[in-house]
This record gives C-alpha cells, sequence and structure tokens, in this order.
C-alpha cells in the first residue's frame, strides 16, 4: 500500500537559504518538486535561486576522493570522522570550502608524490622482471652471441590471443632480411609469448619500420645488461630489484602512516562534500524573492511532525512548514511512497520491472506479495527443491548484504520456497518421485483426488484455471476500486461488465458440461446479458472484445500445471537414469547434476512464469503505472 | 485409442510449440539489442520474451484435453 502524502511549502528567511536547505537535506524526507518552473533568475517577485558555486565543491570533492583511492584503508579507517562534518556544517559554505581547501594543500602533494614514486618503482619492477625472462630464455645460445657480430638482436613480445600473428611478421622479416634472420620463441608469462629475433643490421631500419607499421610491442635489453655476461646482468638486475621492493615498503608505510593519520577525517570531508553537492544540484528548485526563501514538496503525512520539529529546533519561528492543499492534478503527479508491511516489502523489487504505480492507484505489491509465491510454489512444488531455494537464496543474501536488489530478490525466493515445500508435501515430491520411491512421502488425497503431479493431469489442470480465474477476478476487482477512486463512471461499468460477463461465460459452461446444475445456465446467461452492455457502455467495441482476450489470459494459468509437470518429469527422469545406471556413485554424481540443471530452471523459469502472470494477466485488469517514485532529499546510501 | 486422437493431440501440441519458437525468434534479438542499449531493460526483455509462451501452454492444455477427454 501507499502511504499519505501531503503536499507542504517551507518559507524562511532568505539570508538563511543555505542553512533551510541544508537542514531539509539532514531530515531525509521531502521530495522536492520545482516550486517555480516558469520563473528565470533575476530580478522579480517570485524567482529562481542562481546557480550555487557547485564547481568549487566538485573540485575538492574529486581531491578527496582521489585522496582517499590513494590510501591504503587500515581496520576502522574508513568511519567519517563526525566532528569535521559537524565543524564544517556549522560555518559559511565558502569558509568551510576554504577550510577543507587549506587541509588538503600539504596532504594533497606529498600523497601524490609518494605514489607516484611507488607507480613508478612498480612499473620499473615489471619491466626488469621482463627482462630477467628474456635473459633467462637467451641464456642456452650466449656461447655463440660473440659470433654473432655485425647482427642486430629484438624481442618482440605479442600477447597470447595474438599469438597467431608472428605466423604472418615472421615470414615478413625472413624476406625484408633475405634469410639473414632467426629466432626463437617462448612463452614470457601466462598472457605473453615473446620473439628473440636476431638479424643482420644492415637491414636495421627496415624492420624497425616493418615492427611499428604492425603496431608489435618492441623490447631492447638495456646496454648496460647487454654488454655484460648474462649471468652478471641478472644478478645486476635482482640487486637493483631489491633496492626497488624496500623502497616501496618504506613508501608503503610512509601511505599507511599518513592514512592513518588523515582517513577518518577525510571520510568526513568527503560525506560533507558530498551532502553539499546534492544540496547545490536542486537550488534551482527553490525560489525566492528578495527577503524570502521557499521550497515546495511532498513528503509522507506521518513525517510531518518530525520535519516540522527539526525546522523549529534550528530556527524557531522564522521557518514555517505548511502543508497546501493540492489540485487534482498535482495529486496525479504526487510521488508514491510504499508502507507495505514486512512480508511484502520485498516485492518492491518488480517496481523495478513495471515501474511505479500512480498515488492515487491501488498498489498492487501486496497483490503480488500473496500470489506470486503460491504461483511460485505450485509450479516447482518439490520439499527438496525447495529447501535447496532457501539455503540458495539466504546464503546470497548473506553474501551481498550491501546489494538492495539483490536482497528483495532473495528474499523473494525465501518467501516463495515456503510454498514450495508446502506444495512438494501436498504432492509428495522430494527431489520428484524419490521421496514416493523411498517410501518417506505420498501425495495426500483431497476432494477424492490423489494430487500426485504425473497422473492428476485433469485436476491440476482445473485448479490452475480455477486459481487463474480467482486471480483476474481479483485483478478486474481492483480496477472497479481505481476507477471509483479516479469518479470514472465509464471505467466502472467496464469492469463490472466484464467481472459479469466472466463469472456467466464460466456458469454457463459448467452447466454445459454438467458440473453445475442445467438451471444456473440461465443465471450464466442473465449475467452474460446484464454484464455485455455495461461493458459496451463503458469500453465501447474494444471492451467486448476484450472478453477473448481475458479468456485467453484464464486459460494462460493452465502454465502453473504445465510447467510445473515438466519439472517434475525432468525430477523423474533424473532418479531414474541415475536408478539405471549399475554403480552406487555415477548413479548419484547424474542424479546430483541433473538434479542441480533442473534446480536452476526450476529458479529461473517458473520466477519468470509466476512474474508475467502478475505483470501481463492481472496488471493488465487495473494497473496504470507511470507513478513517480518517492526520492527524499537527504543522504541516502547506494543500493 | 484411435490413431487420430495422439495424432490430433501432437498437431495441436506442436503448431503451439512452432509458433512460440517464431514468435521468440523475433523478440529475442530485438530483446538483446534493447539489452545493449540500455541494460537496465532486461527485466522488461525477460517478460516480453516469455508472452509468446501462452501458445505452447495453450496447445498443450488442447492436447491434453484431446488425450483424456476424447
Amino acid at each position: 500500500m501507499l502511504q499519505k502524502m501531503s503536499s507542504i511549502l517551507v518559507v524562511g528567511p532568505q539570508s538563511e537559504a543555505g542553512q533551510i536547505v541544508d537542514t531539509l537535506y539532514q531530515e531525509g524526507t521531502v521530495h522536492l518538486v520545482d516550486l517555480a518552473p516558469g520563473a528565470a533568475p533575476g530580478p522579480g517577485e517570485l524567482r529562481r535561486i542562481d546557480e550555487a558555486p557547485a564547481v568549487e565543491v566538485d573540485q575538492l570533492l574529486l581531491k578527496v576522493n582521489g585522496l582517499l583511492k590513494l590510501l591504503p584503508a587500515g581496520p576502522g579507517e574508513d568511519v567519517p570522522l563526525e566532528d569535521v562534518g559537524a565543524d564544517l556544517r556549522g560555518r559559511p559554505l565558502h569558509e568551510a570550502l576554504a577550510l577543507v581547501r587549506g587541509r588538503l594543500e600539504g596532504l594533497d602533494a606529498i600523497t601524490l608524490e609518494r605514489s607516484n614514486r611507488k607507480a613508478d618503482l612498480e612499473l620499473t619492477a615489471t619491466t626488469l622482471e621482463r627482462y630477467v625472462r628474456i635473459l633467462r630464455r637467451l641464456q642456452p645460445i650466449e656461447d655463440a652471441l660473440p659470433e654473432l657480430e655485425g647482427f642486430e638482436m629484438t624481442v618482440l613480445l605479442l600477447q597470447k590471443e595474438y599469438a597467431h600473428l608472428f605466423e604472418e611478421i615472421l615470414p615478413r622479416l625472413r624476406e625484408i632480411t633475405h634469410n639473414q634472420f632467426e629466432y626463437i620463441s617462448a612463452e614470457l608469462d601466462e598472457t605473453t609469448i615473446a620473439a628473440i629475433t636476431i638479424f643482420n643490421k644492415w637491414y636495421s631500419r627496415e624492420v624497425h619500420a616493418f615492427l611499428f607499421s604492425q603496431n608489435v610491442n618492441e623490447v631492447r635489453i638495456p646496454p648496460d645488461y647487454a654488454n655484460m655476461p648474462i649471468d652478471d646482468a641478472i644478478a645486476s638486475i635482482g640487486r637493483r630489484q631489491e633496492e626497488g621492493h624496500e623502497e616501496i615498503g618504506r613508501i608503503d608505510a610512509e601511505l599507511a602512516a599518513l592514512s592513518s593519520r588523515w582517513r577518518r577525517e577525510l571520510r568526513g570531508m568527503q560525506r560533507f562534500l558530498e551532502e553539499q553537492r546534492n544540496e547545490l544540484a536542486v537550488f534551482s528548485r527553490f525560489a525566492r524573492t528578495d527577503y524570502t526563501f521557499m521550497a515546495r514538496g511532498w513528503i509522507p503525512k506521518r513525517s510531518i511532525p518530525s520535519a516540522r520539529e527539526r525546522l523549529r529546533h534550528a530556527f524557531g519561528e522564522r521557518v514555517v512548514l505548511s502543508e497546501v492543499p493540492a489540485t487534482p492534478g498535482e495529486l496525479a503527479d504526487a510521488p508514491c511512497c510504499f508502507a507495505n508491511p514486512f512480508w511484502a516489502r520485498p516485492f518492491e523489487f518488480f517496481t523495478r520491472l513495471m515501474g511505479s504505480p500512480k498515488y492515487q492507484e491501488v498498489d498492487p505489491i501486496p497483490f503480488m506479495a500473496i500470489f506470486f509465491p503460491i504461483f511460485f510454489g505450485l509450479i516447482v512444488a518439490d520439499i527438496g527443491y525447495g529447501l535447496l531455494i532457501m539455503v540458495l537464496a539466504l546464503v546470497l543474501r548473506w553474501r551481498f548484504p550491501d546489494r538492495e536488489w539483490l536482497r528483495q530478490l532473495s528474499m523473494i525466493f525465501v518467501i516463495s520456497a515456503i510454498p514450495t515445500i508446502v506444495f512438494g508435501f501436498l504432492f509428495g515430491e522430494f527431489f520428484g518421485d524419490l521421496g514416493e520411491t523411498m517410501g518417506w512421502l505420498h501425495p495426500v488425497t483431497i476432494a477424492g483426488v490423489e494430487w500426485n503431479r504425473m497422473e492428476a493431469m485433469i485436476p491440476l489442470l482445473i485448479l490452475a484455471i480455477a486459481i487463474g480465474v480467482f486471480h483476474i477476478l481479483v485483478g478486474l476487482g481492483i480496477g472497479v476500486a481505481n476507477a471509483i477512486a479516479h469518479h470514472n463512471r465509464r471505467h466502472v461499468c467496464e469492469k463490472c461488465g466484464m467481472i459479469a460477463v466472466v463469472i456467466g461465460i464460466l456458469v454457463a459452461l459448467l452447466a454445459v458440461i454438467g458440473l453445475l446444475s442445467p438451471p444456473l445456465m440461465i443465471l450464466g446467461a442473465v449475467l452474460i446479458a446484464v454484464g455485455l452492455p455495461l461493458l459496451l457502455w463503458g469500453g465501447g467495441v474494444r471492451g467486448a472484445l476484450d472478453i477473448m482476450g481475458t479468456m485467453g489470459n484464464i486459460m494462460s494459468y493452465a502454465r502453473l500445471m504445465a510447467i510445473g509437470m515438466a519439472s517434475v518429469m525432468l525430477a523423474a527422469v533424473a532418479n531414474e537414469l541415475a536408478g539405471a545406471v549399475g554403480t552406487i556413485l555415477v548413479g548419484g554424481l547424474i542424479a546430483v547434476v541433473l538434479h542441480l540443471m533442473n534446480l536452476v530452471m526450476g529458479m529461473f523459469s517458473p520466477f519468470i512464469q509466476s512474474v508475467r502472470l502478475h505483470l501481463v494477466e492481472f496488471n493488465s485488469k487495473f494497473y496504470e503505472g507511470g507513478g513517480h517514485p518517492y526520492r527524499p532529499f537527504g543522504h541516502h546510501p547506494e543500493s | 485409442m484411435a490413431w487420430e486422437v495422439p495424432i490430433g493431440a501432437a498437431i495441436a501440441f506442436g503448431v503451439g510449440a512452432i509458433g512460440t519458437a517464431w514468435a521468440q525468434s523475433r523478440i529475442g534479438p530485438a530483446g538483446a539489442g534493447t539489452i545493449a542499449e540500455n541494460p537496465e531493460l532486461v527485466g522488461a526483455a525477460i517478460i516480453l520474451l516469455a508472452i509468446p509462451e501462452t501458445l505452447v501452454i495453450l496447445g498443450f492444455v488442447v492436447a491434453a484435453m484431446i488425450i483424456f477427454m476424447i
């Protein structure tokens, strides 16, 4: 369900505009609307607030974020220092920004210098490591190298996925050097292949020009190392590497010391600057006269006392928050703020697929929270799969606690696993027919029907269609409620007419096939006769044609039975195959693989089909959508 | 059971399946293109892909009715 929203106007002295905006930001419950969309900055009775100096805030935030990236985070060092934020918030913006700039000045220079030096040393270490590998490859032919007077050596490097290019490059080099060319190719590391090439110096210019044109990475051993025995060169490089590692260690220690001294303060500054950036970004939505500042927005009715109290505490009677009556047009555009009970909240995830409902619409989320798990459970209906889905979803929830959408999705699976287990018990399924075969379970008999999904096809089909009828009638009922809320008589008649016609057709059909007593056929005909004119008046010819669509929608619920049956058949096949194999180990392995495959399909396909039944069949009976989600102005962690 | 019954059921189910496959073969690439342009629409694309499955489901229902009711 949706919370009651109030349209509010905040009025205060223009001289305190910045602090008022900051207070509203800290309160974090006002969904701002553009107060004067037509007004321009400049003189006039009501005008927009000129663009505030956001560039400087952005620059400082960039600097702080950069420093936080460079300074390593130690334990507990990512908690913002609250004193810093409080101190900065207590000052005028320009003074606070100057203070931040001053604090960053020295730190910025030293951190950058040390980080650059570390990056240089790491790059050098990588290059030296590469030289060592190349020199080791050259060791076997070291004795021949002095004879290569008049020859030049160069090393070509290629990523492994482009190794086939050597086949094009090397013959071409042979051609350029008139066959005065040799090479050894070898793997340099996990990703790179090297070709050490030796060719006559006479063709040096042409060879390098060709390699340059082919964009091949060429490495030349520095003369310092090239002119000494390979063992000495490797030892010399080793000494340099060691010196580099020592210096990197020293820099790391310096950066860690800087981090423990500064990181929490930087987090405090970051939080303050982000707040200022968010506040400045919405400044153009506010308006002012010469002496007055105004902000307009929507706020949940129950949050009004808290917002009023905060403003009164900060400004006394100088700032007033008043409720203003909203016009029907404004009400239609009001943001929708969900106030669902805890068991329905995860299902707000589906607004990502269908958009937000309009403020004056009936919220479909609680209905989805009731029907979705039932549909999912009816399709999967297996105690073993239900337990596994629950465990997997809980692991997912525990593993990614910060991702709101994943938490909601995993909770939907946890809730849906409960009816899965219940229906699994009713149908006597534990990893397909394993439970029944082992004598642990047996399908329950209700109303004279043994609910074994592999045998009771027609009763299941009837059950699925009956659920479809009920679900569609609920959808049409909500459509009536929406039409009444919008005072739209035609829609009320259309929806009521459709309900009467659908019930009339079903009663008549059941009477024809003998499931209801024949006189009830007259009741069906009466319902159709009453419903059809209402439908025609409310929805026109399109409304009448929609009868076929609605009946098709009802038949579509047959998927609840059909997809479930496919799933149980696959599970039975997994058990059958496993049983047919002579050895327990291989049979068990086959069963595990097939059941896992079925489980993945069982999580994906029933989910999609249940969503589809809601979004296509159910929602089309009442849902308009296109509403604005409630986005309060304030600090909200990323989800 | 006369031979026409399973043949009829097979036609009902098979034609429905072919219809679904044809529709999904058109929706799939369009959905993939949509996701490439705007990854946020992945949910909508998957739902659109599931819509033509009604055809095969209805085919299945008719096939079941042919086999069990005739």
